[in-house]
């Protein structure tokens, strides 16, 4: 279906650093929205756009 | 520059014979003593490792995935050449030597494609030691199909994962290695930086992905298997995590690169959509023994392909080429199915793709027959485009796919810096101006399995082990580079994300240093690159920091590489005014469009050596001469 467009909502899970033996890494969902998404777009390809946006508004994420 | 390509006398059979019998040797019991630093954990790599560490070296592996079966190498589908002649279809070592050199437009060297083709043998009795499940025929011999370029069938296979099969069986062997404590593992590191104590090869500096900390290895000999640099395209058919920084690093330390310009463009991917893509998937090769390749004869012809009848299809290859048809070489049908689309017989919503039709093969064999043959391939199209091909032909087109191009290396795969070994894609040596399908693996396993293990005890023997330390001066000074780089990285604030001049350089690379080339265009690119590149350097925004995961600072390091090398290439393409093999320059063709060589002033291998940032590198020759095959303008037909 080329030529439409869908949006998504996405809860990721944000995590800066990993669990230790010690230590839980304190990871969190967020909820995003993804808009206007080509359909032709694949899955990660969908989250490289949701990533970029981000990129683009935050200096540190 | 040390540039002696350390050909072996003698006639071809004997060379390598003679040659591993004149290699001086580490005794088995100083081999403990060496520690060998191997980068890039694909099927050279692991192929490698393994062969090292079984011999008795001490050996430290850097791997960029979380693990190495993930390797680069995985993805391979169609299979791996060997002239075992078991079809019984009249191959020989001698053939595949033949067929290697001429698919190579006569541009690499006879003494190691002639190895190669030799070797080719006992990596097939290898892998079925180690029990790689090679498709079979019905009274359980291998099976073999055929690949483009060759009139023979010599291609193992493992279904269409034929790569994976394999690295699963390669990377079994380190496996057990780093058990016994033979080969240490280290994943997620990226090599940054190459260090060189008095000329020679001792250590390098990685990145651990992970907590961003900068680490320095010493060792005594250093092998790099990083693969190809495809991605300079951005959109390839390569893994994303493929990238050039690694040989390039190298070659800014003096290292030789050789024949960067020749990249191969495969003809049988499926077409680019949309603008958000962020890669290219390949249908193998391998399916040009079943598909058909056609466009509708009528550029106004919009009927869906099946309501088509035959009389208003054009199979192109078929026609242009009766004998080999719809498996010429990867080149030859790259530029074929460009030239269709630009008479604007594209098919398709962007014009861009050609049919490849299995309604006969079905037809001839079943659908049982064809799904065993290719079932994951079929169903990786039907998933990626949504069109079920065993009911309505294919659409493809040419995209990157694998570079001949790569670090200079003599016969013993030692490349210009004493102690560094190149092996894999990584290295420029045996597939001259393009490669045949299915000889890569056989590349990639012949260095690593057969033909480093045998020479590097060469360059060893004369060196003192273990003598490099991390507190020399040249590894505080990598060090200190690679920390800056991250640093300037990181403070890019500008508006633009990485992805975006990747994409612009890939432009700039698919138009002017694609398929086809000429000097306009690549003096346009010339100029327009490192423009690109200032601006990638003030424009660019890089988030987040050096201490942990950063996957856009991976990039941006990455990116910062890749517009160099596109420079090197286009510079390579420029200079090489001639056609051959992968590398089509407009003004260089026969009346029917075919490349034509220079062999009186181009018959050498363009080697360049970097002479700093502000100025040109240097071309150096190396020649090729043929003793035994004569050079002639290729026929497919
Ligand atoms: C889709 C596809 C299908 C193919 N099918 C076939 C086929 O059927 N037959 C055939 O013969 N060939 C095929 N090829 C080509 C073949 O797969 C490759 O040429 C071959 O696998 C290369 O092996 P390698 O070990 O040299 O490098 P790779 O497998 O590319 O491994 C190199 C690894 O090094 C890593 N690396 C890069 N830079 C760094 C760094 N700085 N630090 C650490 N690690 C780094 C890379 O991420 C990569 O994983 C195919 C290629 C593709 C892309």
């Amino acid at each position: 279906m080329a030529g439409s467009f869908i949006n998504i909502t996405l809860k990721v899970w944000r995590q800066s650093i990993p669990d230790t033996q010690k230590e839980m890494g304190k990871g969190k969902f967020e909820t995003y929205r993804a808009e206007n998404i080509p359909t032709e777009t694949s899955f990660l390809e969908m989250l490289d756009i949701v990533n970029n946006n981000l990129v683009k508004k935050e200096k540190n994420l | 520059m040390r540039l002696d390509s350390k050909i072996p006398d003698g006639p071809i059979e004997k060379k390598w014979e003679r040659h591993k019998f004149n290699l001086n040797l580490v005794s088995p019991t100083n081999k403990r003593r060496y520690t060998i630093l191997v980068v890039g954990t694909g099927l050279a790599e692991a192929s490698a490792a393994a062969s090292l560490s079984e011999l008795g070296y001490k050996v430290i592996a850097f791997c960029i995935q979380d693990s190495p079966r993930m390797g680069h190498s995985i993805a391979a589908q169609g299979g791996i050449n060997a002239a075992k002649n078991y079809s019984n279809d009249g191959d020989s070592v001698w053939r595949l030597f033949y067929d290697t050199v001429k698919g190579g437009d006569y541009r690499s060297r006879e003494a190691n494609v002639y190895r190669l083709a030799e070797l080719s043998n006992k990596i097939i009795d290898h892998a079925v030691a180690q029990g790689i499940p090679f498709s079979r025929e019905y009274s359980g011999y291998l099976h073999n199909r055929s690949f483009g370029g060759a009139l023979v069938s010599r291609t193992f296979y493992v279904r269409g994962q034929t790569g994976q099969q394999l690295l699963l069986g390669a990377y079994g062997q380190p496996s057990r290695e780093i058990k016994r404590g033979g080969v240490v593992l280290l994943t997620r590191r990226e090599m940054l930086d190459l260090v060189l104590i008095e000329g020679k090869a001792r250590g390098i500096i990685v990145r651990n992905l992970v907590n961003g900390n900068i680490e320095s290895y010493t060792g005594d000999a250093v092998m790099l298997a990083t693969g190809g640099y495809g991605n300079v395209y951005y959109l390839s058919t390569n893994a994303k995590a493929s990238n050039c920084s690694a040989i390039w690093r190298a070659y800014k330390k003096g290292d030789a690169f050789a024949n960067p310009a020749f990249v191969q463009i495969h003809p049988t991917c499926i077409p680019v959509h949309g603008e958000y893509q962020s890669k290219l998937t390949l249908m193998s090769e391998s399916i040009g023994n079943d598909g058909r390749v056609w466009v509708p004869r009528n550029q106004d012809d919009k009927r869906d392909p099946n309501d088509i009848p035959e009389e208003d299809r054009d199979y192109y290859l078929e026609r242009r080429y009766a004998r080999f048809g719809n498996l010429v070489p990867l080149d030859v049908a790259s530029r074929a199915a460009k030239q269709i689309c630009d008479e604007g017989r594209g098919v398709g919503s962007t014009g861009l793709a050609v049919y490849l039709d299995f309604a006969d093969a079905i037809n001839r064999e079943g659908r049982k027959t064809i799904e065993e043959r290719y079932g994951n391939l079929f169903e990786m199209y039907e998933q990626i485009t949504g069109v079920d091909p065993y009911r309505e032909p294919m659409m493809i087109y040419p995209a990157v796919h694998y570079t001949m191009g790569g670090l200079w290396v003599d016969y013993d795969l030692m490349s210009s810096i004493p102690g560094l070994y190149i092996i894999g894609e990584a290295n420029f040596s045996d597939h001259g101006a393009n490669r045949l399908g299915a000889s890569a693996l056989m590349q990639a396993l012949a260095d690593g399995y057969f033909i480093l293990p045998n020479t590097i005890g060469d360059y060893l023997v004369e060196i003192v082990p273990g003598a490099a330390r991390i507190e020399h001066s040249s590894f505080k000074e990598a060090e200190k580079y690679s920390t800056r780089r991250i640093s300037d990285l990181l403070s890019l604030n500008g508006k633009k994300i990485v992805e975006e001049f990747h994409r612009e350089l890939g432009k700039i690379m698919w138009d002017k240093v694609g398929i086809s080339r000429n000097k306009e265009g690549l003096k346009k690119a010339l100029e327009e690159i490192p423009l690109l590149g200032e601006r990638f350097w003030k424009e660019a925004r890089v988030v987040g920091s050096g201490d942990c995961l950063n996957s856009i600072l991976e990039k941006a390091n990455r990116m910062a590489d890749f517009l160099k090398l596109g420079e090197l290439m286009a510079l390579d393409a420029l200079k090489r005014d001639e056609s051959c093999g992968c590398h089509f320059r407009e003004e260089h063709q026969t009346l029917d469009g075919k490349a034509r060589r220079d062999d009186s002033r181009y018959a050498h291998v363009s080697i360049w050596d970097y002479n700093g940032p502000a100025k040109t590198a240097s071309l150096y020759k190396e020649k090729i001469s043929f003793e035994y095959i004569k050079p002639e303008q290729r026929s497919y037909k």
